[in-house]
């Protein structure tokens, strides 16, 4: 009955178009006050509070920040101009290039929101300037995005791992194929549609030409390099790292390229403010969801009834990825993590499926949840910074979702895949 | 009266919104430079941070309730007649502002708590009920906001989809009202003024 | 919508003050939250708690655990129990400085003895913790049963740091409570706060040095595949609670109120049981796992850092007020007293 409360409140809310963040605490506070009335419903606001505590969450704002700049100004395009000059020839080179960028720049972010933000913004104009379409540059983009949790470092790795007790080294090295199997397949896929689509290529470039292309963009490449430097020597941790690209951005556009004033400022960052304000407010919303579902206990109640005394291994896992995908549909990924890990992590092990292998599923579903409608965060991220309905950016995911279900099977029926490189 | 109520009001929540993102940004570097260039960490920079994404979270409800940002399914709104999106916006502004304003309530509530208790952040000792009182404020702006959206609806012919956006019109980037706006704001207006 | 100022805190309706009127058949679910994860320290404490007094009942009260946080970190379960939302949690006083700031004692270093049967002594019988301290939890509506610890604090770190010179400029990770800064100040240290969760990857990319934690913590988060020693310090002591919302407890008739009492006294000696076993074992794995060499402070050593800590004395009884002194003299006295027992 709570359970049927819970989902027919979002459901029809969430149908009728009511902004997102309303059934979202609605829901929950109804099964609060209606099955908990010892609850003093007060405590809902440290609830939705609490959503946007994680110090990890303040990379959005500064990358997002960071993003705006660039593209007000110039370093934005001179990269992405040299980046042309090597794969615009190249069927879907320029898409190719952007998943492999999200790969890159997921090193670096445990977060795939952050990824979004600092990959698709100028990606998706540069994408749309050449010929690709809305929809399919978004879906890229979101997709790709995912990637970031399965390539080490990942917060949702660690939460695994504490909550388990599973080697973090062993994991983070075990995420690097599936999450390389994830771009390769997004790879060929592009070079294919693009081919078929007939994207507009440029012509091969000399290398003389090259050369002077690497001279423009000399200053806007010392981005990636200070930020991945930086990382790696300990200068700066990876959600410093999103105000350091600031820095950086701010010292290129006011100083060297003079493309923007100090006064144009307070308006990119009013712009970063609303974007932030539009995503973060579901993120506190969906703590309050996931908090009350976790007080009711409602994940225990269900997997009981699902999955009987002594299941076998492929029921668990089946389990697992139906769980995990469906949390994270709703909920942020760490939230899953906390919640469902404790309940499946035992049963697992004595049906002798190997942790690590569990916990690149976990992760991998976690990664999925995050671009399936309708609370996958990286969807409603992608509508706040290109401002684009939700329909619109839901429409270019299921060529990348079927290839992640696919992967997903290959993942759980082959453990190799997982723990060929773990010591 | 009420239209330079609203453009003051819009013209601070554009200054803390955008003030607070440039602040983010300066701790963090600061936090950066003094712990690898002076071996100083800063200890305060975590919770600065973390009152800083809460005040925009917070502050931004009403703002981006203006703008027409917040996110939502709009599959069915797109697809019925424009009469029926009429109502579908009187069920949505009015459903949403009263929450806001349940939220509130809530909020003041909590807030009142936490001010008994006397928590505070843990390296500056600020009182924590101090920064948690943008909660109820925000949803307090976001409440009036879709309760403006509702009248504006009953008033006009078009459907508004906030009190600034009129359905089908294209959506001009977020800037912050020039202040010349507040004494010409008549003028500025599309003539249909409340 | 049923939205009453104040919460009540027992789900069944019932449990008046009147503990004649109580008819015996009388059931109650109490939720029990504490932070850590399966077969961890809190988590024995609580199921053994658990189990006892279920027993003890017959099966009329009936305890739900939630554990890892899972609904909400250290300073929302603690605020969860003031307001009603939990009946019982584990409240440790480093997340919740920021509630009661006198508890930030516990972060100070060399405050107890090297001896854990007397410190367990020490909690037990100290007025200073079990009255002073506890009335000023109750002032914030939170009513401790008892003082307990998880084990002593060890030092991780990349370079040795067994003296206290070695510590001048060390990055060394703390949570962003003032106590623990000064405690570490105290030493010549760069404390330097990082989120729980970014430690691992922190200590591997160097962007902090080292940290300090119970040897389970070491073992659980594999902090000792990211650093190269590991110093046995015993530092201070990692000190928890066990508490319960007072208006819950008042409510509750006599005969209920002494068998909670009760149980918490039954399990206080446990508490030091599982302590030692989860961290010895836990040494044992580090040892087995990796190369990571283990070191002990000599009596010198020791020494010196029980010198270099006392300025972060003084900092206490400043940061916190006057009347915090009378806590931490008489704590120093009946430790003094036990120790030389
Ligand atoms: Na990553
Ligand atoms: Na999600």
């Amino acid at each position: 009955m709570m359970v049927l409360l819970l989902m027919s409140i979002m459901v029809v809310l969430l149908l009728l178009n009511f902004p997102m963040l309303i059934p979202m605490i609605v829901a929950p506070l109804a099964v609060l006050v209606v099955y908990f009335p010892n609850i003093n419903p007060l405590l809902a606001t440290q609830q939705i509070i609490a959503g946007v505590q994680p110090f990890v969450l303040l990379a959005v704002p500064m990358f997002i920040f960071a993003a705006d700049i660039m593209c007000a100004g110039q370093t934005a395009r001179r990269l992405l101009d040299f980046v042309e000059t090597f794969v615009g020839h190249i069927h879907g080179g320029m898409s190719i290039t952007t998943a492999a960028t999200c790969t890159l720049f997921g090193a670096i972010s445990g977060s795939t929101q952050a990824t979004v933000v600092a990959i698709g913004k100028p990606m998706r104009n540069r994408l749309l300037a050449i010929g690709y379409e809305d929809e399919d540059t978004i879906g890229l983009i979101i997709s790709s995005a995912i990637i970031a949790l399965l390539i080490p470092p990942s917060i949702s790795m660690i939460m695994y791992c504490v909550v388990t007790g599973a080697s973090v080294g062993d994991l983070f090295i075990a995420g690097v194929i599936p999450g390389l199997l994830i771009l390769a397949f997004f790879a060929v896929y592009n070079y294919f549609h693009a081919k078929r689509k007939n994207i507009p290529r440029t012509v091969k470039l000399t290398w003389s030409e090259r050369v002077s292309a690497i001279k423009d963009a000399a200053a806007p490449l010392g981005f990636p390099v200070i930020i991945f430097a930086g990382i790696y020597s300990g200068f700066f941790s990876p959600t410093e790292a999103a105000a350091v690209s600031v820095l950086y951005a701010t010292i290129l556009e006011l100083f060297v390229f003079r493309t923007i004033k100090p006064k144009d400022f307070p308006q990119i960052a009013l712009s970063t403010a609303v974007v932030t304000s539009a995503v973060f407010v579901l993120v506190a919303a969906g703590s309050l969801f996931s908090w009350a579902i976790s007080y009711a206990k409602i994940p225990q109640i269900i997997t009981a009834t699902l999955l009987g005394p002594t299941p076998s291994a492929l029921k668990i896992l089946t389990m697992v990825t139906i769980f995990y995908f469906v949390g994270c549909m709703f909920v942020d990924s760490i939230v899953v993590i906390i919640i469902l890990t404790p309940i499946f992590y035992p049963l697992a092990l004595k049906a002798g499926i190997h942790p690590i292998h569990l916990g690149i599923i976990v992760t991998l579903q976690a990664a999925i949840g995050s671009i399936s409608p309708p609370f996958g965060c990286n969807i409603f991220t992608a509508c706040a910074i290109f401002d684009r309905p939700y329909l619109k950016v839901v429409k270019g995911i299921p060529p990348y979702m079927i290839m992640l279900i696919i992967i997903s099977v290959l993942v759980i029926t082959f453990p190799q895949l997982s723990l060929m490189l773990v010591p | 009266m009420n239209k330079l109520f609203n453009k003051t009001l819009s013209k601070f929540e554009e200054i803390i919104l955008s003030y607070s993102v440039i602040l983010m940004a300066v701790v963090l570097i600061g936090s950066v430079i003094s712990r690898s260039l002076f071996n100083r960490s800063w200890t305060f920079a975590e919770e600065v941070g973390q009152s800083l994404v809460i005040i925009v979270t917070f502050m931004g409800i009403g703002y981006a309730a203006k703008k027409a940002k917040h996110i939502s399914m709009s599959a069915i709104f797109d697809l019925v007649k424009d009469k029926y999106k009429k109502m579908f916006i009187y069920v949505i502004s009015s459903v949403t502002s009263i929450s806001m304003f349940y939220l509130t309530y809530l909020g003041f509530q909590y807030v009142q708590k936490v001010q008994q208790l006397g928590r505070v952040t843990p390296a500056l000792r600020i009182p924590m009920y101090l920064i948690i009182t943008v909660v109820p404020i925000g949803f307090l702006l976001g409440g009036i906001e879709y309760a403006r959206t509702f009248i504006i609806n009953i008033k006009e012919k078009e459907i508004y989809l906030s009190s600034e956006k009129i359905l089908g019109q294209d959506h001009e980037e977020i800037s912050f009202s020039e202040p010349d706006d507040i004494e010409h704001s008549h003028e500025n207006e599309t003539g249909k003024g409340v | 919508v049923g939205c009453g100022p104040k919460p009540t805190a027992v789900e069944n309706p019932g449990g008046q003050e009147n503990g004649a009127d109580t008819k015996p058949q009388e059931t109650y679910t109490w939720r029990f939250a504490h932070e850590e994860i399966d077969g961890s320290v809190q988590d024995l404490y609580v199921k053994k708690f658990k189990e006892i007094i279920e027993k003890k009942s017959d099966g009329r009260i009936n305890i739900e655990i939630y554990p890892v946080g899972q609904i909400g970190d250290a300073t929302q379960q603690c605020e969860l129990l003031q307001n009603g939302g939990i009946e019982f949690g584990i409240v440790s006083p480093g997340n919740t400085g920021t509630i009661v700031p006198e508890n930030q004692l516990f972060s100070l270093h060399f405050l107890f003895t090297d001896d854990m049967d007397k410190n367990a002594e020490i909690f037990k019988t100290s007025k200073a913790l079990n009255e002073m301290l506890s009335n000023k939890y109750l002032e914030k509506n939170i009513k401790v049963l008892a003082y307990w610890t998880e084990g002593a604090m060890q030092w991780t770190s990349g370079k040795p740091v067994n003296t206290p010179a070695q510590w001048k400029g060390f990055k060394m990770r703390t949570m962003p409570s003032p106590m623990i800064v000064a405690a570490y100040e105290a030493y010549g240290a760069n404390p330097t706060p990082v989120p729980y969760m970014e430690v691992y990857s922190g200590l591997q990319l160097n962007m902090i040095e080292g940290q300090e934690n119970p040897l389970f913590a070491i073992e659980e988060m594999k902090f000792y595949e990211v650093q190269k020693n590991l110093t046995l310090a015993n530092s201070n002591l990692y000190v928890t609670t066990t508490a319960v919302n007072p208006d819950f407890f008042n409510s509750l008739p006599k005969d209920i109120q002494d068998m909670i009492l009760e149980t918490v006294d039954e399990i206080r000696d446990y508490s030091f049981e599982i302590q030692a076993d989860l961290n010895g074992k836990a040494l044992d794995k580090i040892k087995e796992k990796s190369e990571i060499s283990i070191v002990e402070l000599t009596a010198e050593e020791r020494e010196a850092f029980r010198e270099a800590s006392k300025t972060a004395y003084d900092k206490y009884v400043k940061m916190v007020g006057p009347h915090s002194k009378e806590i931490l003299d008489t704590l120093i006295a009946e430790v003094k007293a036990i120790e030389s027992k």
